[in-house]
Order: structure tokens, then C-alpha cells, then sequence
């Protein structure tokens, strides 16, 4: 029997689930434990005139990382402040000279040359944070001591982006999906465990009509109804997301999506943004539940494959504020 | 006290999980594996990464690149690992308590807000006091000259000859009286409906026509512009960009988002583009303006005129521009009038040979 997930799209098969036993994710943490690791950051922060942000980011992902478990074993976080802070710092350098070009040629009044450096920079620099991020981050993540990896380069992801954007604008964005299912199969085959790797293999014609629904549906449903294709997108990515041969199952749901949303943003609004640790810790524990991984996994034969990477992208990342893992 | 421990191993190099027994010895963990081999880890190789939380087992790790990892489930491992090691002067991180974790939580959250507030009020106009006078002149004038364009775009400004010579003889007075600075005066008049008079850091001044038409006499003008000099050379907005950027950069870091320094970019060019000033730096360049109009002989009248009419614009005109930053115009008419009668002023007339209402509408 296949799994049907209801929505207001209309039904979905979900990619067939094995009958092997499911992988679980879970996440253990408590809003209280994380308010407590806020609140002395946030101190040791002001105390440092912003120094130990490095350190309170590192402090913050440990935290985050052990209490998530997969089958059984807690994930690790092994970045330190110190890479970060030299990342951060190399960050600014590319950042920074990118601000001075543009205003020096503002300076000899040359604004349009000054506006299409600065753009164009951007758009240089926005694969390589991304891909920068990505590598920084999976290369210090451990599952069972060993080390997660991105592989992906920058040309491919500079010209994956260059020619997404070209196609949108030329389609009036109707090219969308298929530039995330782009992406999405850029950013997964190239990530990997170990010496194992993840493989994709959706495609953005399948979301297409979903997609051209949402878009007819937006103004009578006020907008809302993107809250569904989210949703949607976000089980058909993982639906087609597979690793040593077993299959990853998303169970997340529109109204899932909306009522989590709902009640963390009046939580947050209420509460004069102090409730924001129990809101992280609501939506984690809302991703984890429902995400499993399905299907025949021999889980301990994986062999370690460690990869060499420098914190700048993750912290231009953090600069240029690229959202690293999208749905 | 109980020494051996059930746990995990991994050995770093796969992903095998190990079930394995523990047992603490005086100098190290000694570790047995399925396979009746045992492997010794002396205390002061071994890191702990996790386990300071209430639900988190403990995991150990030894070796650097891509350490071996031990896992202890059972909350009693740590407290008789830490019993054991703090007779060798090795400590490992115990448990975090809860009451007592709490108590210190809203300690650190009121220091913190206290920090915070003293560091807005106190701590970052200390900084700018501190950091102005260190920014080279030259990079005032180029930051001021990256802004007259948005300002004063140059179609739009008011390039007719006889206004501007008289503009400038006015500056040149009123430079000449005050004390020498590395500031090059130089005025901008820009056709816009605003009513508006700006000092961008450096020396350029925009004033803003109706602002120009508004004026009855050279006097009044002459008013306006020794405030926007002395807003100049005070480094006015200079301080205010100091001001505002490291808010900016400490309020990105405290709220864990450092694309606020991205947007510190952002809020550099919003100071520089409003040129709004504190209360204190507004009150400042009205003291010392009024200083300047009476060292260059003029007549101090002049200036307080000018903001009697722009009070009466406030009584039935919504436009904010010049009103919004500055100071209650009530007060600062009060204020000005006390500090002209302190020093008795013997005022020579400014522009005697000149139409003052022709000029001043002149543009093109």
C-alpha cells in the first residue's frame, strides 16, 4: 500500500516506502537548557564587546547537535570559535573590498559601473558561501565518529545560479521549480557520509503543475496556500533523497507547517522575543518527528572519509545571510 | 563505588558501533571490546564533548583530526569519573544543575540588559568622542562627496551664478571669523520640494531651495549655514556614523546575526543620507553657530529670526525634514536669544549691495 498525504493540492503518492524498519530522527533538547546557553552567550557576548559570538555559536550548535539523535547515536559538532572567528575575519576582507570598489567608483561618480560591480560581486560571492557553508558545517558534523562532507565546487554552482536566475526572468518565474529541484539535486548528490553518498533523483516537472496551482491559487488564499507547497516540496525533496540505498520519508504537512509557524511566531511575539529558544526547539523537534529513512541500510560498514575546509564560507554565509539548507 | 560501565565505542575509522565495557582505573579508562582486546585511554588525552545536560549521555573523545569516541549512557558514569580524576588534578565538566543554573540565568540576563543600556547611553558616544578625532579629514571629504550626489542630484541643482557668488561670500565671512579648519566649505542649493538645510561630513553643505526662499534676509541665511559649518567642524556626523555603526555591529552580534554587519553597510548609508544628530550635537551647533554669526559681525538677530519662521511653518505645515531632528524650535529660539545677549554684538551688514529677495529666488 502506498502513503497518501493529504493536503489541499490534492493527494500525492509519497515515494514508496520500504517495509524495513524506519531510521528515526529525534531531538531531546529543552527550551530551558537552550534559554540558559542564550542567556550567557548573550552575556559573554555584551562582556567582550561581541568577541565571543564565535565561541557562543560553537557553544549553541554542540548543544543543538547532541541532542539529536538518528537510530539511536547523538550527532557532534566539532567547529571551534577560533576557526570561525579566522573565517569571519577573511569573510569581511571579501565583503569589505567589495563595498570599497563600489564606493570608490561612486566616488569618481561612475554609479552604474559601482551598482553592477556590487551586484555582480554579490552573485560571485553567493555559490562559494553557499557551497563555503555547507562544507564547513557537514565537514565538523559526526554521526558515530564519522565526519558528514560536501563535495560540490564553485563553477557548477556559480552557473547553476547564473543560468536559474536568467531562466526565471526570461519565464517570468514559472522556471522555479525546476531551478530548486536544480539545486536540490546539486546540493544532496554532492553531500556525503563517510565514504557514502547521498543521491537525488527528482525532478522540478513533477512539482510543476503543483507549482502553477499555487501560483493561480495565491490570491484567493491570500498567500497562504505557499505554506502547503512548502510542504509539499519539502517531502517530495526528501521523498527523492536516498543514502546506501535507503530512502528518506518526510511526513511534514501543510497545516503541520502552518499551526508550528502560528504558535512559535505568537509565542515569540507575546513572550518580547524571549520564547525564541522554546520556538527552536519546537521546530526541531517538528523536523526530526517527521523525517525517517527507510529501507535496507547496513549502518556499519561506512568508513570514514574526512574532508579538509575553512570556516570563511560558513561565516560569509552568515554575512551575505545565505540560507544554507532550504526546505 | 561501582568501576565498570557499559557503553559504546567507535573507533573514528567506520561507523561500527562497539559495545563495549568500561572500566576507570586511577590513571586512565581502560576499554574492553567485543573482541577481548582492550584499549587504555590515560585521563589527560581524553576531551569531553558531551554530557553536561541532563539527557545527554556522555561521549569522550581521544585523538584530534577524526577522534575515537566512547558513549556512557548511565548517569552514574560522570560523577564517579569525575570523583576518580579530581584526585589526578584532571577535571571533566559535571552535570549542569538545574535550581542553581537558573539563579545564574537571571543574573546574566539583568547584567546583561543593564550592560546593554550603559553601553547605548554611556559606552558608544564615549567610543565616538574617543574614535572621531582619529578619521583623517581627507576620508570625511570622500565619504561626504559619495552622498552629495543622492543629495544634490545635478540636474536639480541651482546653478545660477549670482546666487552662488553670494552664497559663497556669505560662507567666506563666516569661515574667515571662525578658527582654521581642514574642512573645504562648499555649498550645494538642490531644487526640491523638501525644507531642508544638510552638512554632510567633510565640507559639503546642501541646502534645500525653499529652505533658501524662505529667508528674508542674507542674515538669516547666514544663521543657517554657520550651524551647518560647525556641524562640520565639530564632526558631527562623523560621530553619528561611529555611533550608529558599532550599535549596529554589537546589536547584529548579541542577536547571533552578523548579516547585521552586512546591513551595517545598510545603516551607513541611512546616517549619511538623513545626516540627523543627536539632541546634544543639534544644541551644540546652534551655540557655536551663533558664536561664529557674532565673531564674523553679524548681526545674531538674523538667525533667530530664521527660526520664528520656522516656527510658524511647524504651526501649519506638516514637513518634517528639518524639524524632525532638531530640537523644539520654542527652545531653541529661547536659548538663542539668551546667548546673543550675553556677548554684546556691534553688527556690520552682510551683502549691503545686494537684492537679497531677488537673489534668493534665482536658480537656474
Amino acid at each position: 500500500m502506498q502513503a497518501v498525504v493529504r493536503s489541499p493540492l490534492g493527494s500525492m503518492p509519497a515515494a514508496s516506502p520500504a517495509s524495513a524498519t524506519p531510521y528515526r530522527l529525534s531531538f531531546h533538547g529543552s527550551g530551558g537548557e537552550l534559554f540558559g546557553i542564550f542567556i550567557l552567550n548573550l552575556l559573554k557576548t555584551i562582556l567582550t564587546l561581541a568577541v565571543y559570538y564565535f565561541w557562543a555559536k560553537v557553544r549553541t550548535r554542540q548543544y543543538l547537535w547532541g541532542q539529536t539523535d538518528f537510530a539511536g547515536d547523538r550527532f557532534g559538532f566539532h567547529g571551534t570559535g577560533k576557526e570561525l572567528l579566522l573565517g569571519y575575519l577573511k569573510a569581511v576582507v571579501a565583503v569589505g573590498a567589495l563595498v570599497l570598489i563600489q564606493m570608490s567608483l561612486n566616488l569618481v561618480e561612475q554609479q552604474i559601473l559601482a551598482v553592477l560591480v556590487f551586484w555582480g560581486g554579490l552573485i560571485a560571492l553567493w555559490p562559494l558561501a553557499l557551497i563555503g557553508a555547507l562544507r564547513y558545517r557537514l565537514s565538523r558534523t559526526s554521526w558515530r565518529g564519522i565526519r558528514f562532507s560536501f563535495r560540490g565546487e564553485y563553477q557548477p554552482m556559480l552557473w547553476l545560479l547564473v543560468r536559474g536566475v536568467l531562466l526565471m526572468a526570461l519565464t517570468l518565474g514559472l522556471y522555479y521549480p525546476f531551478y530548486q529541484a536544480n539545486l536540490r539535486r546539486f546540493l544532496i548528490e554532492h553531500s556525503g557520509f563517510g565514504s557514502t553518498r547521498f543521491t537525488f533523483d527528482g525532478n522540478g516537472k513533477e512539482l510543476f503543475g503543483k507549482f502553477i496551482l499555487s501560483v493561480l491559487l495565491t490570491i484567493p488564499t491570500l498567500g497562504f496556500i505557499w505554506v502547503w507547497y512548502t510542504a509539499l516540496q519539502r517531502r517530495y525533496n526528501w521523498g527523492h533523497t536516498s543514502v546506501a540505498g535507503a530512502r528518506f520519508h518526510s511526513t511534514v504537512t501543510g497545516w503541520g507547517l502552518f499551526g508550528l509557524t502560528l504558535v512559535n511566531l505568537l509565542m515569540i511575539v507575546f513572550s518580547l522575543g524571549l520564547a525564541l529558544p522554546w520556538a527552536t526547539v519546537r521546530t526541531l523537534r517538528y523536523d526530526c518527528t517527521n523525517l525517517v529513512l527507510q529501507g535496507p541500510l547496513d549502518l556499519d560498514s561506512i568508513t570514514q572519509q574526512a574532508q579538509a575546509a575553512t570556516p570563511a564560507g560558513e561565516e560569509l554565509a552568515d554575512l551575505l545571510d545565505v540560507d544554507v539548507l532550504p526546505g | 563505588m561501582q568501576t565498570s560501565w557499559t557503553g559504546h565505542y567507535f573507533d573514528g575509522r567506520t561507523s561500527a558501533r562497539h559495545s563495549v565495557t568500561v572500566f576507570l582505573t586511577p590513571t586512565g579508562l581502560e576499554i574492553a571490546l567485543p573482541n577481548g582486546s582492550r584499549i587504555f585511554w590515560p585521563y589527560h588525552e581524553v576531551t569531553q564533548a558531551q554530557g553536561a545536560y541532563a539527557n545527554e549521555p556522555v561521549r569522550l573523545e581521544r585523538g584530534h583530526a577524526t577522534p575515537e569516541a566512547l558513549v556512557v549512557e548511565d548517569p552514574g558514569f560522570l560523577p564517579s569519573m569525575r570523583t576518580i580524576t579530581h584526585r589526578q588534578g584532571r577535571r571533566f565538566r559535571g552535570l549542569r544543575e538545574f535550581p542553581r543554573q537558573t539563579r545564574i540565568f537571571v543574573l546574566a540576563g539583568v547584567v546583561s540588559v543593564a550592560l546593554l543600556g550603559a553601553l547605548a547611553l554611556w559606552g558608544i558616544p564615549a567610543l565616538a568622542e574617543l574614535v572621531t578625532p582619529l578619521v583623517p579629514p581627507a576620508w570625511e571629504t570622500a565619504l561626504g562627496n559619495t552622498v552629495i550626489p543622492q543629495l544634490a542630484p545635478v540636474d536639480r541643482r541651482c546653478e545660477s551664478h549670482r546666487l552662488r557668488e553670494n552664497v559663497d561670500r556669505i560662507v567666506a565671512r563666516l569661515a574667515a571669523a571662525g578658527p582654521p579648519t581642514p574642512y573645504p566649505f562648499r555649498v550645494t542649493i538642490v531644487e526640491s520640494p523638501l525644507f531642508n538645510a544638510l552638512a554632510a561630513p567633510g565640507g559639503a553643505i546642501v541646502l534645500f531651495r525653499p529652505l533658501v526662499r524662505s529667508t528674508a534676509t542674507p542674515e538669516e541665511l547666514a544663521g543657517v549655514l554657520a550651524h551647518e559649518m560647525q556641524h562640520i567642524r565639530l564632526r558631527h556626523a562623523t560621530k553619528a556614523l561611529v555611533r550608529d555603526l558599532s550599535m549596529a555591529a554589537i546589536v547584529g552580534a548579541v542577536l547571533g546575526d552578523v548579516s547585521g554587519i552586512g546591513s551595517v553597510a545598510v545603516q551607513a548609508g541611512r546616517t549619511l543620507t538623513t545626516l540627523h544628530h543627536s539632541r546634544g550635537d543639534e544644541d551644540e551647533a546652534d551655540r557655536e553657530g551663533l558664536r561664529l554669526i557674532q565673531a564674523a559681525q553679524l548681526d545674531p538677530s538674523g538667525m533667530i529670526r530664521f527660526f520664528e519662521t520656522l516656527k510658524a511653518r511647524t504651526a501649519h505645515a506638516e514637513l518634517p525634514g528639518y524639524l524632525s531632528t532638531h530640537p523644539e524650535t520654542e527652545q531653541r529660539i529661547a536659548r538663542l536669544k539668551a546667548l546673543a545677549a550675553e556677548v554684546p554684538t556691534y553688527p556690520k551688514p552682510l551683502l549691503p549691495d545686494v537684492r537679497w529677495d531677488e537673489v534668493k529666488n534665482l536658480c537656474r
